[in-house]
């Protein structure tokens, strides 16, 4: 796939606060993009100087005069005392649309099943439903590249698995950067992660490269002196949090056969012994942790 | 159609539906019927008010359609001026603040236009309403005085143009402003500014305050140099200012590549 937008060596000052510091990315034509932070790692900041919203301090943004990129807030204002119909038509008067303005809105309002709201004014509608509404302009020009800032930060469970499935449903037909909080849909969603703290790329990688299928094996000994033992003899990658061990492995059943060898030949009891998947949670954690550490 | 009348469509939806034409409109009627009928009763109300007053209503002259002038005046410069910064002085510092300009600026709508909407249709709900209350004005002062002051078109003019000049004041100073409180108080500030500046007699007949003075002063008088001076001078001033809202604040463009 071809690169649709690059971001280059992105710095941007709030006076003298470094709210993000050379940050490069790439977004691949027609890819899903996962943008993932805590609170102030600048995920917005970055979607808005992409947009020419908010002037950027340093670095580049890439993309072709013609590549066309709209973006949707986390909490959508429209002329609220316009229409739906009336709205979708505004956006594509503004784009000097030239087809059949009746049948585009109609075929966009079906997609984001909004076909009931149509005449009805845009202050009436609820937070879920001017989610729908913020999507349906926003690609109702078919935007090459599409942001949304945490399109589902406002909803309830419905409403969010609601917009995912839509965001689903866009795959492929044009390239969507959105940030959520939400790991889980990220990893259903997304072809690619990028993990942003305090205004660094903490990891940049498609989610096939991240290794999701890896499992872990957490074993929880009865004392420290039992573990330090079990850990002697391992004599591979091993993680230890005060009594429990994690071992992260590709090949489950050698590793398991492994585990419970030396157990058996040194004579050690253990409290338990689970088996993890591995998930962005963990791997968001365990990132933004080194970090921090 | 071009941006700026999709915009133009838009903004005049906006002023009816939220009411704000209506209100105008209503609000300006309101002071055209009120202003001569004021004008010509106040006397006979003092006068009713018996024999102890005698001293004092013998004192008042004769009310005339100068006076019915004069009421107008006094309540577009004053209320109608104080109500219309508080109605026109947020709309547009409040699209950028709430980001609906942002949408607009993706769709390829240019700062130019959206200032210029703003102001053209803010302009014309205020004419349209001025326009309603002016017939009613002229039928009532014709009713109750009888005729027309000579010059009274100009001075009618004088008040419109005095409003204008606000009208893209507040507009320009919203364009600046980074919240709807910076939008009114600067709108204020400017107001009590020009108001504070009319003390100063050099500089007194180029403001927009000293239409007001000539909306009653060339009635029945002659016109001359200066009250063209004072026109002339509050037309460049509106250039100015529009001026300034186009070309100093500009869109910022990114470092794109092909």
């Amino acid at each position: 796939m071809s690169s649709i937008l690059s971001v280059e060596n992105l710095t941007k000052m709030y006076k003298s606060v470094c709210v993000l510091n050379n940050v490069s990315f790439e977004i691949k034509a027609g890819s899903v993009v996962g943008l993932l932070g805590p609170n102030g790692a600048g995920k917005t900041t970055t979607m808005k100087i992409i947009m020419d919203l908010i002037p950027k301090t340093t670095g580049r943004i890439h993309y072709d005069n013609k590549t066309r990129i709209i973006y949707l807030q986390d909490v959508p204002e429209f002329y609220d005392f316009y229409q739906v119909k009336e709205y979708l038509k505004f956006i594509l008067e503004l784009n000097q649309f030239k087809g059949d303005i009746k049948s585009k809105i109609e075929e966009t309002v079906k997609l984001v099943g909004l076909e009931a709201e149509l005449n009805k004014r845009i202050k009436s509608l609820s937070r879920g439903l001017r989610q729908r509404l913020g999507i349906a302009s926003s690609i109702i020009m078919k935007p090459d590249v599409l942001i949304l800032d945490e399109p589902v930060s406002a909803l309830d469970p419905i409403g969010r698995k609601e917009v995912f499935d839509l965001i689903g449903q866009l795959k492929g037909k044009m390239s969507i950067i959105f940030s959520s909080h939400i790991l889980s849909d990220i990893e259903r969603i997304c072809d690619h992660v990028i993990l942003l703290d305090k205004g660094s790329i903490l990891l940049n990688k498609s989610i096939s490269d991240i290794q999701l299928d890896d499992r872990v094996l957490v074993i929880e000994f009865n004392d420290v002196e039992t573990l330090r033992i079990f850990s002697d003899e391992w004599k591979e990658t091993l993680e230890i949090k005060e009594k429990t061990i994690s071992i992260t492995t590709k090949n489950l059943t050698q590793s398991q056969n492994k585990v419970f060898e030396i157990l058996h030949k040194k004579g050690l009891m253990v409290e338990s012994v689970h088996l993890k998947k591995i998930n962005l949670e963990d791997i968001f954690l365990k990132e933004v942790g080194v970090k921090n550490e | 159609m071009s941006n700026f009348f999709i915009l133009l469509r838009k903004d005049l939806t906006a002023l009816i539906r939220s009411k704000k034409l209506l209100i105008m409109i209503v609000m300006l009627a309101l002071f055209a019927m009120e202003s001569p009928l004021i004008a010509a009763v106040t006397p006979k109300l003092l006068k009713s008010m018996g024999e102890e007053y005698a001293a004092i209503t013998n004192l008042i002259p004769k009310p005339t359609n100068i006076d019915a002038f004069a009421q107008l005046s006094k309540n577009i410069t004053q209320i109608v001026l104080l109500v219309t910064i508080a109605m026109f002085s947020p709309i547009l510092v409040r699209e950028k603040v709430k980001g609906t300009y942002s949408t607009l600026k993706m769709n390829g709508v240019k700062l130019k236009e959206f200032l210029l909407s703003h102001i053209c249709s803010q302009v014309i709900v205020f004419t349209l309403s001025y326009l309603v209350s002016m017939i009613i004005f002229v039928f009532y002062t014709i009713v109750l005085f009888d005729k027309m002051p000579k010059h009274s078109f100009f001075s009618l003019m004088c008040l419109y143009l005095f409003m204008l000049v606000f009208i893209v004041l507040i507009n320009v100073i919203s364009h600046f402003s980074k919240s709807t409180t910076m939008s009114m108080v600067g709108s204020f500030v400017f107001y009590f500014g020009f108001a504070f500046l009319t003390m100063f007699e050099k500089v007194n007949q180029y403001l927009p305050m000293k239409l007001t003075d000539y909306a009653t002063g060339v009635l029945n008088g002659n016109m001359g140099s200066k009250q063209w001076v004072t026109i002339y001078s509050n037309v460049i001033f509106v250039l100015i200012l529009l001026c300034i809202g186009l070309f100093l604040k500009k869109d910022r463009i990114n470092n794109r590549s092909d």
